[in-house]
């Protein structure tokens, strides 16, 4: 972080903790500032979402003076490694992402039918022919779905990768964390390359190196 | 590319992720690493392939970068 970056960023630690109206003025310059990232998040989402006009600078507003009440809480955790305000901008981005995911379902109902998963080839890109050539593949992948899955692995990957719904709208029907569904699909994921593995499905031509990742609760 | 290759590329090499978590908490020192030019990947190799493979962190990740080349 270069010189004067580090004194606009003590500037904004000063005057947010100082009290009194110098405090509220840099409460409300926070705000301005958020509401213009979370207005330029929601326009730049604006085309995968399921609704428009009003409701998205609503969902603007309501990010940026969350995402105020976030920086606040937090400011103490901020140790200054980047500039404050990319520190803050993602307090804006963060919160357009769970408001967006929060409204995704006013517009959709959550679909777990297990006959979506014929439709699991062509969601991974896979061309009718490509898959008529690896029958047998996709018949172990199938396979080993319903039996190395448990049922919450199968209806979060069902939902995902199937479904097509954001992460962070299941996390909002399913009250959980982005990052707990993550490991569910993480961990999803794992022991379907294992079962392909050991069964000679495809080649273990990577090491198995999960790392810390394997056994750590993801919560945000 | 084959149906193998891309069942490969679906299930993952079972590489470090950072998760979501790690992710988001590092994800303004990362941004202002690759605007700076540095290469934020090799120094954090499991939030880069977290973001590669998160769609919702990659998202994120995306508009923060658009934030900030505002």
């Amino acid at each position: 972080m270069e010189v004067g970056d580090r004194a606009e960023t003590d500037d904004w630690r000063r005057r947010l903790t100082a009290g009194g109206s110098v405090q509220r003025d840099a409460q409300e310059e926070l705000y301005r500032m958020l509401l213009r990232v979370a207005r330029g998040e929601v326009h730049r989402r604006s085309a995968s979402l399921p609704f428009a006009g009003p409701e998205l600078d609503d969902i603007a507003h309501q990010a940026a003076a969350d995402a105020v009440i976030g920086v606040l809480r937090r400011l103490h955790e901020f140790r200054g490694e980047s500039r404050f305000t990319t520190w803050a901008y993602t307090f804006a981005i963060f919160e357009v992402s769970t408001k967006t995911g929060r409204h995704f379902w006013q517009h959709r109902a959550l679909s777990l039918d297990a006959s979506g998963w014929e439709r699991l080839p062509d969601r991974l890109g896979i061309s009718p022919e490509e898959a008529g050539m690896a029958e047998e593949l996709l018949g172990a992948l199938r396979h080993a779905i319903e039996t190395v899955l448990s049922r919450r692995q199968r209806e979060v990957l069902l939902a995902v990768v199937v479904e097509g719904v954001p992460l962070e709208a299941l996390a909002v029907a399913r009250k959980t964390s982005r990052g707990a569904l993550y490991k569910v699909l993480f961990d999803a994921r794992r022991k379907l390359r294992g079962y392909l593995v050991t069964n000679h499905y495809l080649d273990e031509d990577d090491p198995d190196a999960d790392g810390p990742y394997a056994d750590r609760e993801e919560a945000r | 590319m084959s149906a193998r290759t891309r069942i490969r590329d679906f299930l993952g090499s079972g590489e470090p992720d950072a998760g979501c978590g790690e992710t988001m908490s590092v994800m303004h020192v990362f941004a202002e690493l690759v605007l700076a030019g540095v290469d934020a990947a090799a120094r954090y190799p499991g939030v880069a392939l977290h973001l590669s493979r998160c769609a919702a962190c990659g998202d994120d990740y995306a508009g923060l970068l658009a934030a900030l080349r505002a």
